[in-house]
């Protein structure tokens, strides 16, 4: 909708490298709403890190292509919308460019290379069992002795950690010193001694978030990310490129081509869903939503390349994008009717439970999906944190 | 070219246009043209052509300043926010915009600089009774009649026409499924116009042709296309319109809630209230976002644009429901008073929901569109 010459050509490229390198089993498992494992992620990094597609937003020195705004959205909606799964945004994202801001040089040269290359995970152990949106309460404490800390505590919602090689963790390094302050970030190899680590299964049937639990965890002091007692300051640095991302209009475009395909598929007498009323008007008035995020990204993304900061108001794309995720997801269990009602778990993960129950390819997994997509609008900072921000900082309320 | 940054000459129209309104929009004004028959006082409309307003819609072969779309748009979202109720939407850029895009050579000449000038004023009568907001929708009647033709039909919700010098009109030649576009001259045989005001104080009227005479506007192979060029264009303005409103009254609410205090504390201070007040905000950037984009989708490409100019409206129309009916709840009763301020705005917002198509008219259009894309897919 926005692309400048260089950009559509950008996108075509991107297009056939998708369309030609994408594992068919990790297209099959994206289209029918399934979560990827392991190997089949580490398959699909190989190949786009040959390309230089994996960390193409990192910085040229720090091994990725110095990608602006733009070239990252496109890059992200040709992904999307040609059956590319969401990759990891913890390790690309979020622990890659904090190394590349904070991390010293020690740090850099242990830990990017593998991350650049797709071979090493990482998990975020930021919430507690009493401290969700308000990190700042957090209670797991790390007491310096010689040259270690020893991590005492436990970390709760922790995406992927059953699958991590590392956790980058917030624990309390002064116990004394009140809310953000006496915060320390530390990575902590998740072969440590003393880490269990429990998965929580979730209403959607799959273990994507967990319990661990840290028992006298020892962390080489080297692990320290910034200085003792600054944590909050690298953990909040998130950067603007990613709050720009948080718009997510590639991953509401695959919902919205999901929610297509499900309203195209004919049922009675070649009669399909866009046939009757309700559904087309519902598609539609989605479809002018996702116009409108599209179109507020956009207005974003050209202030990030005119060197201006995107400020405090960048949070209404993480808003508005999740929320209207959730719309397209209800759809398409809507759209499916009593099929999506139907549950077999075995489905989940691809064993075949659809086929046994005759039902159509994505009902299987619309509920589930549907159910995962109300996160959404928790991870990450919530809504409700988001209207907090843009009262405060913007309305100046 | 920046999609989104206001460019100089963008600019210097804003910042100009918003000096004057708020220079010459007070109480007097406000009195003036809710007093004058035909909402807009002759000086009023001649200021207007005197700062290039009525020129500006108009391509410069027509003796206009060949504004884009874009360019409409950063004037209308300044009539929007002062609240002018003056039909500049509905003459200069949707009356003198259907003439441009369906005239001949020598019809353009003979009405387009005149309209720049701000000596004649055209209206466009869109809809017919019973046709919702479809302009294609045609029951009238056109005959030929010696050297022209005759109408006969009746339109209604025409924008702008009373004191108009000409409206034009599309009707049914004998035969012909399509309609075409009409010119009929104010005060003609046979051309009954009852003026009426509209919710939000702007007038309009109903138009009963009895064998109208009537010239034929034949400059454009596609008359359809013509009228719906011209549509969207003025579709894209009143959007912009509108968000100069819902941007105002989310002003006036915020301000107030600033200083109203209840339980000891500014209305602002509450949680409930800053959130509403966030989803407002919101609203309005993205309207302004999405409208923007469309108005430059249209000037490159009018025809591609359409599901875009529908998205806008369908968008703006909801929006400026829930900032209307939210700008009254979180006043309370003040909300509810017809001379404070935020009542203006309150129904300039309910009227601009259904003007110029309302939300479920635009969706069908948006949803026509991707029908025909996944045909063509």
């Amino acid at each position: 909708m926005f692309d400048t010459p260089e950009l559509a050509a950008f996108r075509a490229q991107v297009r056939a490298f998708v369309r030609a390198e994408l594992p068919d089993d990790v297209r099959a498992t994206v289209r029918a709403g399934r979560q990827l494992a392991r190997e089949q992620y580490e398959r699909w990094h190989a190949r786009l890190a040959a390309r230089g597609y994996l960390v193409p937003h990192w910085p040229v020195e720090a091994g990725g292509q110095g990608w602006g705004a733009a070239q990252r959205l496109v890059f992200d909606e040709e992904m999307c919308t040609n059956d590319a799964p969401e990759l990891n945004s913890i390790t690309f994202d979020m622990i890659g460019p904090v190394l590349i801001r904070y991390g010293d040089a020690a740090q850099k040269a242990a830990f990017l290379p593998a991350i650049a290359a797709g071979t090493q995970w990482w998990c975020q152990g930021y919430s507690e069992p009493n401290a969700g949106s308000d990190l700042a309460s957090l209670k797991t404490r790390a007491e310096r002795r010689g040259d270690r800390y020893v991590v005492n505590g436990s970390k709760i919602w922790t995406s992927g950690a059953q699958y991590a090689d590392w956790m980058f963790c917030l624990v309390r390094t002064d116990a004394e010193a009140k809310a953000q302050e006496g915060i320390s970030f530390l990575l902590i190899d998740m072969k440590t001694p003393g880490i269990t680590v429990r998965p929580i299964r979730g209403i959607h049937g799959w273990e994507v978030f967990n319990e661990v639990f840290l028992d006298d965890v020892a962390v080489p002091a080297a692990n320290l990310v910034g200085q003792e007692n600054r944590g909050w300051t690298v953990a909040k640095s998130l950067l603007e490129f990613e709050r720009l991302k948080l718009a997510r209009v590639g991953e509401n475009k695959r919902r919205m081509a999901r929610a297509r395909e499900i309203g195209m598929r004919a049922t009675a007498d070649g009669a399909t869903l866009f046939d009757q009323s309700w559904f087309r008007k519902r598609f539609a008035a989605l479809e002018v939503r996702l116009l409108a995020l599209e179109a507020n990204a956009a207005r974003f993304v050209e202030r990030a390349a005119h060197g201006e900061p995107v400020g405090a108001e960048v949070s209404m794309l993480k808003l508005r994008g999740s929320q209207l995720i959730q719309l397209w997801e209800q759809l398409a269990v809507d759209a499916l009717g009593a099929a999506a009602l139907a549950f077999d778990p075995a489905a989940l993960h691809g064993d075949g439970g659809a086929d046994a129950l005759g039902l159509p390819e994505l009902a299987a997994t619309a509920s589930s999906r549907r159910f995962l997509s109300r996160g959404y609008t928790i991870a990450g900072g919530s809504s409700e944190i988001q209207h907090n921000i843009i009262a405060k900082q913007v309305l100046g309320l | 070219m920046s999609l989104f940054t206001l460019d100089e000459n963008q600019t210097m129209l804003a910042d100009s246009a918003r000096r004057f309104i708020e220079r010459a929009e007070d109480d007097g004004a406000r009195a003036a043209r809710d007093a004058h028959a035909h909402g807009c006082t002759p000086e009023r409309w001649r200021a207007f052509a005197d700062l290039g307003w009525l020129a500006l819609p108009l391509a410069e072969a027509d003796e206009g300043l060949g504004g884009s779309a874009a360019d409409l748009c950063v004037l209308a979202e300044e009539f929007g926010r002062g609240n002018l109720l003056e039909p500049w939407v509905a003459c200069a850029v949707l009356g003198a915009g259907v003439l441009a895009e369906a005239g001949t050579a020598a019809q353009r000449a003979r009405w387009l600089p005149a309209a720049a000038r701000g000596d004649r004023r055209i209206a466009f009568a869109a809809w017919e009774p019973g046709a919702r907001f479809d302009p294609a929708r045609v029951e009238t009647r056109a005959v030929a009649a010696g050297s022209g033709f005759r109408l006969t039909g009746v339109k209604e919700l025409v924008l702008g026409a009373p004191g108009a010098d000409a409206l034009v009109a599309a009707a049914r030649l004998p035969g012909d499924e399509a309609p075409a576009l009409f010119l009929v001259e104010a005060g003609a045989a046979g051309c009954r116009t009852t003026a009426h005001g509209l919710i939000d104080g702007s007038r309009a009227a109903r138009v009963a042709f009895d064998g109208a005479p009537a010239e034929r506007l034949d400059g454009a192979p596609d008359a359809r296309a013509a009228l719906w060029r011209a549509l969207d264009r003025a579709t894209l303005a009143h959007c912009a319109e509108t968000i100069g409103a819902m941007a105002r009254a989310f002003e006036v609410t915020l301000d107030y809630l600033k200083t109203r205090k209840q339980f000891g504390r500014v209305l602002a201070g509450n949680q409930v209230l800053q959130h509403r007040l966030v989803d407002c905000f919101v609203a309005v950037e993205e309207a302004r976002a999405l409208t923007r984009a469309a108005a430059q989708a249209f000037g490159a490409d009018p025809a591609a644009a359409v599901r875009q100019v529908a998205a806008a409206k369908a968008f703006v129309a909801d929006a400026a429901r829930d900032a209307w009916q939210e700008a009254v709840q979180m006043h309370g009763a003040i909300g509810m008073t017809d001379e404070y301020v935020i009542g203006r705005y309150v129904k300039r917002l309910a009227a601009a929901q259904a003007l110029y198509g309302d939300a479920d008219f635009h969706l069908e259009r948006v949803a026509a569109a991707g029908a025909a894309m996944r045909a063509a897919a």
